[in-house]
């Protein structure tokens, strides 16, 4: 083994990642108002309008509290789960980018803890938002630190 | 868009590829310590020289077309100058000072100087010291992670450097009067702007007119930042996050990538860059025209079940990592090399009107 392997290499500092950690009042507010829309949405029976809501708002985990999280995955993953198999291309359809990369978040966060939300709906959307939104969308998902 | 010629020079990656100035030669690393010099004998690309000298994975390979002089880099920590002698090449260490691996090196646009981008979160701009006859260094330290990429600005002061912590930055470095005055030189690194992209930044170049930054960034994104105004625009895309990039006049790039094939953006009106379609389309495998028929035939042929033609339809069979220009001027690509995972170094002609009018039909 050559000299430099020797070296302790994570003696260095560690990197630091810029993120503000502060959960700001204004959004506790934002997050929460966002979950009662799509509620409302769904009680309405407007299943296009809820995931429209949904991902209108970049939801960052990082700048909430647990619950609060908890509370807004299993809001829009409701949301996707009312959702026909039939009518999911023509909602996919309807979004920006922007907005399928935010939603694609929610499909991968939620088929990691399979035993509380139904997979294989989840597996559903995320077939057809790659149709529309390509790889990228999923390598987007996998390096954005900004995670759900 | 057609490609004029492939070179299945090698049957293991190529990590990096650089041609002479009248392109008779090409410098290229097999995925090991040591760079082949290939030279073209009537279309066929023969083996010259060996240049062993770097003891791990070479990163990066430069070849100053003016001063057909070499560069290269290494995991080994280290640099090399290669100079013609005779029939061979003779190398000059170049002090770098870093305790971690060079990843990318570039001859500044006048090859006075060059800048090597390291693990150590540093750039290394190197340049001629005549007195000790040696390369100095001085290194640019405002940097948080390991570098990826760089680029120089026409100018031959500024420098474009993408790292692994997700951000692109401009800084100006040393000037020629600097050098030339023998003087010591203190420090080198005004940081001009700084960017933040949404993963590691593979690629970053400047337009011809060097006005426009294009950088890379591992989300799949290809983002451009404009001089006059600090603006970004960026474009986020369907396909595989692409490694490296070359802007074929002020007005269009092409990627290369994970997609194993080059993709051409246009920027159609000011500000406002739109994808324009991958430039190889490929032949279209034959279509299976019956599959029990098939089916049986290949446990006949092979005693095997499936299919097991896994080629790709593109002409690379597997990632592109290092594009570069190969006729033209810099702001008239009229053709351009690739070379990558698959050992292929493929030459692509390269004219605009025909390329897009065939990406319309």
């Amino acid at each position: 083994m050559s000299a430099n392997r020797k070296l302790n290499v994570d003696i260095d500092e560690d990197f630091e990642e810029e993120v503000e950690a502060d959960v700001g009042v204004d959004n506790l507010a934002k997050y929460n108002s966002l979950c009662d829309d799509v509620k409302s949405n769904i009680l309405k029976g407007d299943l296009s309008s809820a995931i429209k809501r949904a991902v209108s708002e970049a939801f960052i985990s990082k700048k909430a509290p647990q619950d609060i999280r908890e509370r807004c995955i299993s809001t829009v993953i409701e949301a996707m789960c009312a959702v026909k198999t039939l009518e999911i291309p023509t909602i996919v359809k309807q979004l920006t980018n922007d907005e399928l990369d935010i939603l694609m978040k929610f499909v991968y966060v939620g088929m990691a803890s399979p035993e509380v939300y139904n997979s294989s709906i989840l597996i559903t959307w995320h077939e057809k938002i790659v149709n529309v939104a390509g790889l990228g969308c999923i390598v987007r998902v996998l390096t954005d630190r900004n995670t759900v | 868009m057609s490609v004029a010629n492939v070179f299945q020079i090698v049957k293991c990656p190529i990590t990096c590829h650089s041609f002479n100035k009248n392109r008779s030669e090409v410098a290229i690393c097999p995925n090991t310590n040591e760079i082949h010099i290939y030279k073209n004998k009537g279309g066929k690309w023969e083996l010259d020289s060996v240049l062993k000298e770097h003891d791990k994975l070479i990163t990066s390979i430069d070849w100053a077309p003016e001063t057909d002089r070499i560069v290269s880099c290494s995991q080994d920590r280290n640099a090399y100058v290669w100079k013609r002698v005779g029939n061979g090449w003779e190398p000059t260490l170049v002090i770098l000072r870093i305790n971690r691996a060079a990843t990318v090196v570039k001859w500044s646009p006048q090859e006075n100087k060059f800048a090597v981008g390291t693990g150590a979160k540093n750039v290394a701009v190197c340049y001629y010291d005549e007195r000790n006859n040696w390369w100095r260094s001085i290194h640019i330290n405002k940097l948080r992670s390991t570098v990826l990429s760089l680029d120089w600005h026409p100018d031959n002061l500024h420098l474009a450097v993408g790292t692994a912590d997700s951000k692109v930055r401009v800084f100006s470095t040393i000037s020629d009067e600097a050098i030339t005055s023998n003087k010591k030189i203190k420090s080198a690194d005004t940081l001009i702007s700084e960017n933040k992209v949404g993963g590691w930044v593979h690629g970053v170049a400047f337009s011809p007119s060097g006005n426009v930054v294009a950088y890379i960034g591992h989300d799949s994104s290809l983002s451009f930042l404009y001089r006059d105004t600090s603006e970004v625009v960026t474009v986020k895309s369907k396909d595989l996050p692409y490694l490296s990039l070359l802007f074929t006049d002020e007005r269009h790039v092409i990627t290369i990538g994970y997609d194993c094939c080059p993709i051409l953006f246009e920027e159609t009106s000011p500000k406002n860059w739109k994808n324009m379609g991958k430039l190889d389309q490929g032949e279209k495998k034959e279509e299976v025209v019956s599959n029990a028929f098939n089916k049986f035939r290949q446990m006949d042929t092979r005693g095997q079940e499936n299919n097991d033609d896994s080629s790709l339809p593109t002409t690379h069979q597997n990632t592109i990592n290092d594009i570069r220009m190969y006729a033209g001027t810099r702001d008239n690509v009229t053709s351009f090399t690739t070379s990558g995972l698959d050992g292929k170094i493929v030459v692509w002609e390269f004219d605009l009107a025909t390329a897009l009018s065939k990406l319309k039909i």
